[in-house]
Formats: C-alpha cells, sequence, structure tokens
C-alpha cells in the first residue's frame, strides 16, 4: 500500500501538467465562443 | 472527404455565392432586366437583392472604405506585427452560422488574408492579414458587398472577455481542486470507520492541504477581495462571512495539519469556493449576453469624421475630434458627435433616439446629436461635444447607474449577513470562554466546530443560486434578464400594461389580403405594387418592401403627396402607367371607379393599383395583432395580474384590438401621458410592469417598476428596460410570471432552511455535542441542499408542461 506515497504525489503532477494545458488554451481563445463552432458542422456541405 | 459530383454541364450554380444548388426548386433571384437567376437559399437571394439595391452608392462605399487605409486611423483598430496585421470587427447583420460559413468561405478568397474567425454569438470577426498583399479597406469592402456592414472594433481592452476567461480559470481550479480533495476525503472517512494508520492519516491530510491550498488562494481571490473592500467601507457585505468561513475553516485545517492533531476541513472549503464560483460565473454569462444590447447601443457611434483642417478636409478617428473643431458631413452618413450647424440645411434621421425614422429638417444653428444620420444636405458643422460629454454617453450612463442598483433580496441578504456575522462570533467566543473553563482540551476544537458548522455558506448561496437558475432558464425560454431586481419585481406585479404597436402587433403594416378585380394573378400585381413602392418611405410602403415578390424597374416615378404613385414600368414587353394609392388617385387614369372597396376588418386601410384600362386590385393593409395574444391575456388574468392596453394610436385600432382582447384601453396617450398613467397606478399601491419596444417609450420603461422590451425596438429602449424579449415572444410572460414567482419561493424556502439549520445547529455545537466530520459534513450539505433546491427552477414543472401556469406553486 506504500506505493499510494508515490501515486498520489504523481497524479498531483499530471494535474498540474492538465492545468498548464487548460490555462494556455482559455488564453489562447480556445474557449471565447463555444456556439458558433457547433452550428457551423450543420452546415458545411461540401468535403 | 470530397463527394462525388456527375460532370453534367447544366449544374445550376448559385448567382450570389457560387456554390452548386442541388435542390430542383431552387431560389430565384430577379436582376432589374427581368432575368431569373438561381440562388441556392433564402440568404443569398436577400444578400443579392441587398447588394442590387445597394449598387448605386457603390463608388460612394468605396471611397469610404479606403478612409480606413490611412494610417491614422487605422492605428485604433488594427494591430501589426511583422508584417501581419490583426483586427477585429462588429457587424449587427450576423444572425447565424450560415452568415459566419458565408463570410469566412468568401473573405478566404481574398489574396494575403491569412485568418477568419467569426463568432456569432457576439456578431465579431476577428481577421489576420499579410498588409502588403491586402489593404484594411479590401476586407471592409468585401465584408460590406456580401452585405454584412462592418464596424472596426478599437483595440481597448475587452473587458467581458478578460472577465470571462478569468473566472473560466479560477472555476477550473476550484472545480479539479474540490474533486481531488474529496477522493482523499473519502479515504479519510473511511480511516475513521474502519481504521487508518497514523502516518497514513497524515499523508492524506498534507495531500489535501496541498492541492486545496491553490484553490483558497487563487479560487478564493474574488471574495477575499470583496470582504476587504466591503470591510473597507465599513459596509458588511455576504463577502464578508463567506470570507470569513473559507479563511477560518482553511486556516483551522492547516493548523491541524502542523500539529498533527485534529479534523480537517478542507473538502468543506473546496466545495463550498467552487458552488460560489460557479454561481457568480453563470451569473457573468447571463450579464454579459445581455450587455451585449448596450454594447451594441456604444457602436451607434461611427469610428471615422472628416474634419475641416486650414480648409481642407482631412479624415480622421472620430476619438481624436475636439469642442471647436469643425466637422463635414455629407449625405448618409453618420453625424460623429454632438455638434451643431455651421452651414448647411438638411434632415436627419433620428430613429436611434425617437425610432421615428421621419426625418427631422435641421438648418444652420440648429443642433445635432451624434449617432443620428444625415439624409439629404451637405453639411459644414462645429463640434460641441465629445466622448463622455455626448447624450448617447449622458443616457448610457443613466442606464449604467441604474443598472448597479442592486435589488432590494440582496440588500436584505447583506443585513443579516452583518447581524450573523456578529452574533456567530460573539457566540463562538463565548463557548470558548465557557469550555477553556470546563475542559480545556477541548476548548479550541469545539469553538472550531461551532464556526464552522453555522457557516453562512447556505445563506450566502440562498439567493445567488436561485436567482442564477432563474435566469438561465428565462434565457433559454426567450427572456433576457439585465437587471437583478428584474425577477423579484416580476414576481410581485399586479398590473401589466401592453404598448401596441410592435409589442402586441407586428408593428409593421402588412398585406392582409390582395383582391385582385382584373385579369392578372394577385401575384403579379403585388410585383407591379412592390415594384412601384420600392424606394418610398411612405409606411405604407414598407408592407410592399417586405414581401418577397421580385421588383422590377420603373421609370418615371412620382410621388403625389397624400394620394400615391405612379409610374412606368415594362409588363410583358410592352410599357404601361400604373398608380397605386387611394381610389380617385388610381382612378384618374382612366380607370372605371364604380366597384366598390371589399369588406374587411375594421381596422384596415385600403389601397388601389390601377392601369390607364382598369382598376386592378386592392390591397388590404393592416397591423396584424401576434397570435396567441388573447390567451396570454385570460392567463395573465388567472395568475392575478390587470391588463391594461396603453398606446400612442388612433382611437379605432385600439379599441378593436382591446376588444377582441377583452381588455381596457387608452389611445392617443403621448409617453409623458403613460408615465402619469404608471405613477397614478404606483401611487394607488399596484406594483406595474410594462412592456414595449421602446420607441418613444424610453422614460415610460424606466419608470415602471419593471418592464420589458421587445427587442424587436430600438437599442435605447432595451436598455432602459429591466428584461429583453429576444425572440418576440410575448406569449410566453405568464411563463415568466410563473417562473419568476416559483424563484421567490425557492429563495424563501432556501433562506428558511438557512436559519433553521443554523438554529438547530448552533446550539448542538456549542455544546460539544457535534463532532468536527459532523460539522464538516454540515457545512457541505447544507451548501449542497441550497442549491440543488434551486436547480428544480431550471425544469419544466412534471405536471404538464402546458398547464404549468395553471400550476402556480
Amino acid at each position: 500500500m506504500n506505493i499510494i506515497y508515490l501515486l498520489i504525489p504523481l497524479s498531483i503532477i499530471l494535474l498540474a501538467i492538465g492545468v498548464w494545458f487548460f490555462f494556455w488554451a482559455v488564453n489562447n481563445g480556445q474557449f471565447d465562443d463555444l456556439d458558433t463552432p457547433a452550428e457551423r458542422i450543420l452546415l458545411d456541405d461540401d468535403d | 472527404m470530397t463527394e462525388e459530383r456527375p460532370a453534367i454541364a447544366s449544374v445550376a450554380v448559385c448567382y450570389h455565392c457560387g456554390q452548386a444548388i442541388h435542390s430542383a426548386d431552387p431560389f430565384v433571384f430577379y436582376t432589374p432586366d427581368r432575368q431569373a437567376h438561381p440562388v441556392c437559399c433564402l440568404g443569398c437571394q436577400m444578400a443579392a437583392q441587398a447588394v442590387q439595391s445597394n449598387r448605386g452608392s457603390e463608388t460612394q462605399q468605396e471611397l469610404y472604405w479606403q478612409r480606413y487605409d490611412l494610417t491614422d486611423v487605422q492605428q485604433q483598430f488594427v494591430h501589426s506585427e511583422a508584417g501581419i496585421s490583426e483586427a477585429s470587427i462588429s457587424a449587427e447583420a450576423i444572425d447565424c452560422a450560415a452568415c459566419s460559413v458565408l463570410i469566412e468561405r468568401e473573405l478566404k478568397k481574398l489574396n494575403g488574408l491569412l485568418d477568419v474567425d467569426v463568432n456569432v454569438t457576439h456578431r465579431r470577426v476577428l481577421f489576420r492579414w499579410q498588409n502588403a498583399e491586402l489593404p484594411f479597406s479590401g476586407i471592409l469592402k468585401k465584408l460590406a458587398s456580401l452585405g454584412f456592414t462592418p464596424q472596426p472594433l478599437t483595440q481597448g481592452a475587452d473587458t467581458a472577455l478578460l472577465e470571462s476567461r478569468a473566472a473560466l480559470k479560477r472555476l477550473f481550479i476550484s472545480a479539479i481542486g474540490m474533486m481531488q480533495v474529496m477522493m482523499y476525503a473519502v479515504g479519510l472517512y473511511a480511516g475513521m470507520f474502519q481504521g487508518i494508520s497514523p502516518d497514513f492519516q497524515q499523508f492524506l491530510h498534507v495531500v489535501s492541504m496541498v492541492v486545496a491550498t491553490p484553490v483558497v488562494l487563487y479560487s478564493g481571490q474574488p471574495f477575499f477581495k470583496g470582504a476587504w473592500r466591503d470591510l473597507k467601507h465599513m459596509q458588511p457585505g455576504m463577502d464578508v462571512p463567506v470570507a470569513l468561513a473559507i479563511a477560518i475553516a482553511y486556516t483551522a485545517s492547516v493548523y491541524a495539519v502542523f500539529s498533527h492533531h485534529g479534523t480537517i476541513y478542507f473538502d468543506s472549503v473546496t466545495m463550498f469556493i467552487f458552488f460560489l464560483s460557479l454561481g457568480r460565473f453563470a451569473e457573468m454569462k447571463a450579464r454579459h449576453r445581455a450587455g451585449a444590447a448596450t454594447e451594441a447601443f456604444a457602436q451607434l457611434l461611427p469610428t471615422i469624421a472628416t474634419r475641416i483642417e486650414d480648409g481642407e478636409e482631412k479624415t480622421v478617428a472620430a476619438e481624436s475630434l475636439r469642442p471647436g473643431d469643425i466637422i463635414s458631413i455629407k449625405p448618409g452618413e453618420t453625424i460623429p458627435t454632438d455638434c451643431s450647424i455651421i452651414s448647411g440645411e438638411t434632415e436627419v434621421d433620428e430613429s436611434l433616439l425617437t425610432g421615428e425614422s421621419t426625418a427631422i429638417p435641421k438648418t444652420q444653428g440648429e443642433a445635432l446629436i451624434g449617432g443620428s444620420v444625415n439624409r439629404s444636405g451637405i453639411l459644414t458643422a462645429r463640434v460641441e461635444q465629445v466622448g463622455a460629454g455626448t447624450v448617447l454617453s449622458h443616457i448610457g450612463r443613466l442606464l449604467d447607474r441604474a443598472q448597479s442598483e442592486r435589488p432590494a433580496l440582496s440588500q436584505l441578504a447583506d443585513r443579516i449577513a452583518r447581524y450573523f456575522v456578529t452574533a456567530v462570533i460573539s457566540i463562538a467566543a463565548i463557548v470558548g470562554l465557557y469550555w477553556s473553563q470546563a475542559e480545556p482540551g477541548r476548548a479550541l476544537e469545539i469553538m472550531l466546530a461551532v464556526l464552522v458548522v453555522t457557516c453562512p455558506c447556505a445563506l450566502s448561496l440562498a439567493t445567488p443560486a436561485a436567482l442564477t437558475v432563474a435566469i438561465g432558464r428565462m434565457a433559454r425560454e426567450g427572456l433576457l434578464v439585465t437587471q437583478g431586481h428584474a425577477i423579484e419585481r416580476l414576481a410581485r406585479c399586479s398590473h401589466a400594461l401592453f404598448d401596441k404597436t410592435g409589442t402586441l402587433t407586428f408593428g409593421k403594416p402588412s398585406i392582409r389580403r390582395i383582391y385582385p378585380l382584373a385579369d392578372l394573378t394577385a401575384a403579379d400585381c403585388l410585383m407591379i405594387a412592390a415594384s412601384l413602392e420600392q424606394q418610398s418611405e411612405h409606411p405604407v410602403a414598407a408592407a410592399f418592401q417586405s414581401t418577397d415578390s421580385p421588383k422590377l424597374d420603373v421609370d418615371h416615378i412620382a410621388n403625389y403627396p397624400g394620394l400615391g404613385l405612379e409610374g412606368s414600368l415594362d409588363w410583358q414587353g410592352e410599357s404601361h402607367r400604373y398608380r397605386i394609392g387611394k381610389l380617385e388617385f388610381v382612378a384618374a387614369l382612366g380607370a372605371d371607379c364604380s366597384r366598390p372597396q371589399p369588406n374587411g376588418d375594421i381596422s384596415s386601410s385600403w389601397v388601389a393599383l390601377a392601369d390607364q384600362e382598369q382598376v386592378l386590385a386592392w390591397f388590404e393593409l393592416g397591423d396584424t395583432g401576434r397570435p396567441g395574444i388573447g390567451t396570454m391575456c385570460a392567463q395573465l388574468k388567472e395568475l392575478g395580474i390587470s391588463v391594461e392596453m396603453m398606446s400612442g394610436d388612433q382611437a379605432g385600432a385600439v379599441d378593436y384590438l382591446a376588444s377582441q382582447l377583452s381588455i381596457a384601453a387608452h389611445a392617443q396617450l403621448s409617453p409623458n401621458q403613460k408615465l402619469d398613467n404608471i405613477r397614478s397606478l404606483q401611487l394607488s399601491g399596484q406594483q406595474v410592469l410594462m412592456v414595449g419596444d421602446g420607441i418613444n417609450d424610453a422614460p415610460v420603461l424606466a419608470g415602471a417598476d419593471v418592464s420589458i422590451a421587445m427587442s424587436s425596438g430600438t437599442h435605447l429602449a432595451q436598455s432602459s428596460a429591466d428584461m429583453v424579449l429576444v425572440q418576440q415572444n410575448i406569449t410566453s410572460l405568464p411563463l415568466m410570471v410563473n417562473i419568476s414567482r416559483r424563484t421567490m419561493n425557492i429563495i424563501r424556502q432556501n433562506v428558511a432552511w438557512a436559519i433553521g439549520y443554523n438554529l438547530i445547529a448552533l446550539p448542538l455545537a456549542a455544546m460539544g455535542l457535534i463532532a468536527p466530520w459532523l460539522a464538516a459534513i454540515g457545512m457541505s450539505g447544507s451548501s449542497l441542499i441550497v442549491v440543488l433546491n434551486a436547480l428544480r427552477l431550471g425544469y419544466k414543472q412534471r405536471e404538464n408542461p402546458r398547464t404549468e401556469i395553471q400550476t402556480a406553486t
């Protein structure tokens, strides 16, 4: 069970990486408009 | 993923956008030479129509867009770096995703354009392009030619966007932190019942602290800042108990970690922060969506102007104008700021303020309002006010101030919070003192339990949670709430006043029926009539201009004021003279006018069309009432609300509609009289709801207890009202009243629960009966219950949604 002393800190590190990516995405404007891309898929007829 | 298309030479291509048309029965667009061209969709048909009607002023427009290439003007809007420029524009005409597809596809054809991003919700387009290959004006021209008049956006910080991003980041951290800490807490709770080695327990404690600390320090910032602000002004608001609870629980837990003794509350703290952040995030989103209306309002002023310097005309950014500058305004341009005419005569369109597009004559010495449109004359004017001093800006500030007034409920909650916080702290102190005498070992623990268990989490979540869910529900049903107190007041309203034109009716004269009298079909008569009326400014003309009928070129249009129009056009190869208007007028061409006009609605008006030989048709025009308003009035009465109509229109049409709806009505009222009406009702104790489209009604909307504007009205009106009906679905009003009443009920339930829970928990904690883990559960549980209760508002009531109105809680 002692492995958990390694696993939990590891998971926190992974979380931190995830958070870093999320922050990058927000700052890059990925979450600014969630509606238009969704509707767009319905319209494109070609390719 | 390209489709295989059969190589048939006769595949039709859309005249406007160039895409292949697959439909067997495509839409059709007529050019002035009566040639029919297939188009792929209604959007392209209408865009082609718009482009054609704009063609006349094309060269003027070219010159207009080229002014944006001047460096000092461009600087305001364009951000350039290493040869690549970036800019945003906003366009009111962007309605749906189809527009975004059209814009992106067409703009990508421009050489030098690197990136196009259309945001439909905010009606914005962002581009990136190589400025060596493509001038800024080229992009603007292309957009304009597609039918989307662009308004370049200044580079100033888009505060709403930044606020939204920061809030999203904070929310994310608190969500992730909460989930992790709760998982560790599961282990700890299990350990409490099954046994856990001290080392292991300490490890989980430390890890919980490591994860919870960023949540408290980063996501918790708004609460700490708010509490600090409140304390500095000696006005304890709801932020104070929240910040206090977070700080105390967190500090106590940290202390427990370092002293290897006691319970931790990190799970409760993170959960609390998450729920509060979620509530505030939803509130902010709703506020931003509503704020789009006021934003559009701010864009009514043009961004460039023509200043006369040393006798020469120079294009400058409108922002650089100063009082005393001399500017020149051409016909068709929007007046850039408040000014007074030095020379020239013209007519202006002040519909942004009054909603009336009838031209108002202005001459030398008269004042012009920034944002109104110059119609006919060339003017030289002196700038009187700029920026914050303009009429538009002033109105905007008045509205801002009205909006920042906090709703009565929040103020009540703040007052409760103040007493509550003082009470809890004093009780905790007393308890601590008592126990330090009776059983010193447990004193601190018990005092903490008292503070934690009576945490005002539930109380601080009670109102915001319910309001947020209610606002979201209403938004989904088509009503945008822009003022905090709107829901509360809507629930209490006892009297509803409706404007007629534009609110109960569509506000536009429309063709009710066509009675063809000769051998031409109704559609042909409509085409002739529409062609004659295409350039007319008369309200009746709007009825014809708004039909889908194709319009032909007309020669020799002559307008006879009060009587009608005359023109010649080619019909089946021959040129004929036609007249449209009053019967005597049209018959003067030679027709026999013995046949009387048909019977129809008493509120209709009649227009005849004739050529030189005979009366061809009668058109019955009327302003049709929106469907379902009769039922709506009945439902409102069932809810205990009296319904009345107030209108500036003639008594005939008003009384007719009122009798159809079985409600009282007042006709021919001026805005002041409408306001007086409201005041007298309020004085007799009624809570008044005003529903209008705001044309001339802005002060009336502001004067009522709660007001709703139609989104088809002026921007000014939408900003003066508390709520906006974005789909003009006025028949949903009884549902909205129902929702707001249920919201108030839920808020009362939540507050009752919060207070009740505290009254029970406090004595128990003071007596040392509450174990710390129980205190933690109590703290989280009470918040959860309040939130879940509020969520009930989001769903349609189970018992038969259609009769939801009758089952008011």
